[in-house]
């Protein structure tokens, strides 16, 4: 038993040309058939098929491994050599990716947002070397749609969401955000979620659209809030020894392979949604969208967590924010 | 229960009232340990629900402290449990064998144990410096991940010293008995 | 080759007497150098630490820490002189109630080792001094907990219905009706054994008494209501309701019956500590040594060795059930779910099996695995709070790992029962 005994393309031999098998190790944080499932699986097919099968991947999908950060590590010491790592989870290790945490910094048009995404000097530049510092070469940022509220009554405006136990991801800066917007944030466990929304132990919920329909919030909840307030984003990373250690040709194998998948993505992650929308449609949930002005409303109050992440964004922070905003901004005259 | 059973060795006496005191003192450390942090995360949890809902504000740092709490008692209670005896063992097949036999398999259950312990917590400790290394902070505390993981090595190391003592005190005791 | 020796390694471990914490870190290491000799093993610490740190977890060592002060104290005893004086007449009547307290307590607390450790103390107090042997009640008291998981609210079937888009609500449903089989084919049990091993039933007793223990037992009732209550309506997470159950006991104790003092607290604290220990150091070393197991993709090499091609609906039933039966009795059944499940989810509901009846089959191997001998949580767990030998606590636990089978095999061989609640409401 047990035919899975041979290492991963980590021999340490520098093979030049692009002829050694390799078998990858790639992991994600997401359920089977999630965005980041799809997107991992689509990698495996495109480079197994061009490579006739010389290079394999085996796909993690989430809890196989461990959580978030257990995977982070396991990336760092090389036991995975891929992995769908979310900023919204490493803040505690790389400051800087809290950027992916300040609300409203995107724009709601999406195609703005993909071409931040895809090009934009304040993530490939100094992000970038965030990452490379802690031993991992961050390969494309992508998205995985706009976040949405889930609640039991609408949230229109500020005054709905006072006081309400709102759930975010447990991170400081997330926190801080709903704590600006007048509610009472949560930072609930993920599998306890269903529960406490179920029994009313907390009052809402944020999350992309697919997710929401893959767990089921739709089920305990009465009003979806089309907020627009987020973007989830992620990002590809791999062990940058390991990475290095590749012949040429199949690094750009690999990298050509994951621009591919990345502009794949956009249209998945699009449809994934549309088919979350469309099962979500068919439940009783009562489905808001919120007008421009509605959403500046919460926009303004959340400003101040700007400079939260600036503060604690550590170094390179400020400059991240500006470029960013600035590049946010040139996409939206370009493309509005 | 056997365990006690050798512990009432005769011999030593001098030595052993240092290691006694030694035992008791440190007994009284893991002790003092483990009652302060089970009550400081009943502290927490309580203060954090009681918070949430008659004052409408959740402290955001219980849960975080729990689960480190949850951590420390993990394992420093490693040591104390196996200094007891406490560990859980599937003893049914060992009760039957005869009483010679236990305690020469008591002598080699204690050096292994004591060696995959010794190495654990190598392995802990370069995990620990790894952590200090990637500076990894809490989540909400922001407080360095390393510091309060460093438990992790330790308790293996008291638990190193749990089965090595026993194996020695042990050795020296069966010793004595044979020649008797 | 070099799986099955480290597989025998540990077998000949476990029976040779070593603690079974040695056993799993030993071998998980030993794998992990063999199998996967180019890893970091600091990997395997991090692992083991990671498995102790889930936030529901927290909810064990409070409920610990509960029924710690309470045995100390009176509450224990008040409740149950009230149970007995109104059904202690009755034969098997304390077996019985045991079994629908754990049940009804590990249907809210979500956790069958919670409920080990908060209601375990006093129940088995009881029952030992109305002669019931303590294997039995041991036995009792560790399956009765593991019906926890298929009666709601059940992590497994969030976690599942996440995994794999089930709906949760439809999972609960489904989950109470062989929840209350099970219980049932318990408590019949109870009945007939106490009816065979002639176990004295107390004397009939009169209002007037009933009417006193009720008044001594009244304050006593705020444990359930807080548990039960608290969670049902929202105003606590099960973690929460375990915390405030440490408040409230101490309240009664310390406060109101002064039978405990404050000082009585910290040795209390200590012991809790202790036997959270003994429980989390097995979740932590059970859990980086099924890490290694899932590095290796060692489950998906065996399926396709086991399954071959072209399986029948009954053969992929059967073969998923055995995988989630053995996994969730080494690892915690969480990891086991997170693994298996992408390996059989889509091969069994391509086949046309209803994903909430794939999904009951899963909770149901889980629940067994907590409570099936070598390893099982709820076992070690009693090991840990009843302060008793291993095989003691195992001896008691066949009569109902029979009566689960019974109740596990039916589901599988007329999957039809689990989703016949849609005919019904
Ligand atoms: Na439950
Ligand atoms: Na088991």
């Amino acid at each position: 038993g047990g035919g899975s005994e041979e290492g991963s393309g980590d021999g340490g031999e520098s093979a030049s040309s692009g002829d050694e098998n390799i078998n990858i190790r790639f992991a994600h944080e997401e359920g089977q058939g999630d965005v980041q499932d799809l997107y991992v699986n689509e990698f495996k097919n495109r480079v197994e098929e061009q490579t006739d099968g010389r290079i394999t991947v085996d796909v993690y999908t989430a809890g196989t491994l461990g959580g978030n950060s257990d995977m982070f590590t396991q990336l760092q010491t090389g036991a995975i050599d891929f992995a769908i790592s979310s900023p919204g989870f490493t803040g505690t290790i790389i400051p800087q990716t809290q950027i992916m945490a300040v609300p409203f910094l995107f724009s709601d048009n999406m195609e703005v947002n993909k071409k931040v995404l895809d090009e934009s000097e304040a993530l490939y530049g100094t992000l970038a070397e965030k990452y490379e510092e802690k031993g991992l070469k961050p390969f494309k940022f992508w998205l995985e749609g706009f976040m949405y509220w889930t609640a039991n009554k609408p949230i229109t405006e500020p005054e709905d969401m006072k006081g309400m136990k709102m759930r975010g991801m447990p991170t400081d800066l997330i926190m801080e955000s709903y704590r600006q917007m007048g509610a009472d944030p949560q930072g609930t466990d993920s599998g306890e979620i269903y529960t406490m929304l179920q029994t009313g132990g907390i009052d809402g919920q944020e999350n992309p659209l697919f997710y929401i329909y893959s767990s089921n919030f739709y089920e305990v909840q009465d009003y979806l809030m089309d907020s627009k307030h987020h973007i989830y984003t992620t990002v590809t990373v791999a062990n940058s020894d390991w990475f290095s250690t590749l012949a040429e040709e199949d690094q750009t194998l690999i990298e050509d392979t994951i621009q591919e998948v990345n502009d794949w993505s956009f249209t998945m992650q699009q449809e994934e949604q549309e088919k979350a929308m469309a099962e979500i449609e068919k439940s009783d949930i009562e489905i808001i969208e919120l007008t421009t002005e509605q959403r500046d409303a919460f926009k303004e109050l959340s400003a101040p967590v700007r400079d939260a992440y600036v503060e604690s964004g550590g170094e390179g922070a400020q400059e991240i924010l500006e470029t960013i905003e600035a590049d946010i901004e040139a996409a939206e005259e370009e493309l509005n | 229960m056997s365990k006690k059973l050798f512990l009432n060795k005769p011999g030593g006496e001098e030595s052993m009232n240092v290691f006694d005191r030694i035992d008791r003192v440190w007994s009284k450390i893991e002790m003092t340990v483990l009652s302060v942090t089970t009550i400081l995360m009943s502290l927490m949890l309580v203060g954090n629900a009681v918070s949430r809902y008659f004052f409408s504000r959740s402290w955001g740092f219980s849960e975080e402290i729990g689960q480190l709490a949850i951590v420390v008692l993990t394992f420093m209670g490693i040591g104390y449990a196996a200094r007891k005896g406490m560990h859980i063992e599937m003893s049914g097949f060992f009760d039957l064998l005869p009483k010679k036999f236990q305690r020469i398999l008591r002598l080699f259950i204690d050096i292994v144990s004591a060696a995959v312990m010794i190495f654990v917590s190598y392995l802990a400790f370069q995990y620990v410096a790894h952590l200090q290394e990637i500076g990894q902070v809490t989540t909400i505390l922001r407080m360095p991940v390393y510091l309060v993981m460093a438990v992790v090595p330790l308790g293996f190391f008291i638990a190193f010293l749990r089965y090595l003592t026993d194996f020695i005190v042990n050795i020296t005791g069966f010793r004595g008995k044979t020649e008797s | 080759m070099t799986l099955w020796a480290i597989m025998a390694i540990l077998f000949i471990m476990l029976f040779l007497n070593f603690p079974i914490m040695i056993v799993l870190i030993a071998t998980g290491l030993i794998m992990m150098m063999t199998m996967a000799p180019h890893l970091d093993y600091i990997v395997f610490v991090q692992q083991m630490i990671s498995s102790v740190e889930a936030y529901v977890l927290l909810a064990i060592p409070m409920f610990i820490f509960a029924a710690d002060i309470i045995v100390r104290g009176q509450t224990a005893n008040r409740l149950l002189d009230f149970v007995r004086d109104i059904i202690g007449h009755i034969r098997g009547g304390t077996g019985i109630v045991t079994a629908a307290t754990s049940t009804l307590f590990g249907s809210v607390s979500g956790s069958s080792q919670a409920t080990i450790a908060a209601i375990g103390p006093p129940m088995r107090n009881r029952a030992l001094q109305y002669g019931y042997k303590d294997s039995h009640i041991m036995g009792l008291i560790v399956n009765s907990a593991g019906i926890a998981i298929l009666i709601p609210p059940s992590i497994v079937m969030i976690y599942y219905g996440m995994l794999t888009g089930t709906s949760v609500g439809d999972l609960f449903i489904a989950g109470v009706i062989p929840g209350i089989f099970i219980f049932l084919g318990f408590a019949l049990y109870e009945y007939i054994i106490a009816i065979r091993r002639k176990i004295p039933v107390e004397p009939k007793t009169t209002w007037s008494q009933r009417f006193k223990s009720l008044r001594g037992a009244i304050l006593t009732f705020g444990f359930p209501i807080i548990i039960l209550g608290g969670i049902y309506s929202g105003v606590f997470s099960p973690t929460e309701a375990a915390a405030f159950s440490v408040l409230y006991a101490f309240i009664l104790e310390v406060i109101v019956f002064r039978e405990v003092k404050v000082r009585d607290l910290f040795p209390i604290a200590a012991s809790t500590g202790v036997v959270t220990s003994i429980v989390f150091i097995l979740l932590a070393a059970g859990g980086a040594f099924s890490w290694i197991i899932s590095y290796l993709r060692i489950p998906q090499a065996l399926t396709e060795t086991v399954l071959g091609n072209d399986p029948t609906q009954l053969q992929v039933l059967i073969i998923m059930s055995l995988f989630f039966l053995v996994s969730c009795m080494f690892v915690d059944s969480l990891v086991a779910i997170a693994v298996l499940t992408p390996i059989f989810f889509p091969l069994a509901s391509q086949m046309g099996i209803d994903p909430v009846v794939i999904g009951i089959l899963v909770t149901m191997q889980a629940t067994l695995g907590t409570v099936t001998p070598p390893f099982g949580v709820n076992i070690f767990t009693a090991c840990a709070v009843f302060n008793k030998p291993y095989m003691e606590v195992v001896k008691g636990v066949f009569p109902y790992i029979i009566i689960f089978m019974i109740v596990n095999v039916i589901l599988i061989l007329y999957p039809d029962i689990i989703i016949a609640y849609r005919y019904i409401f």
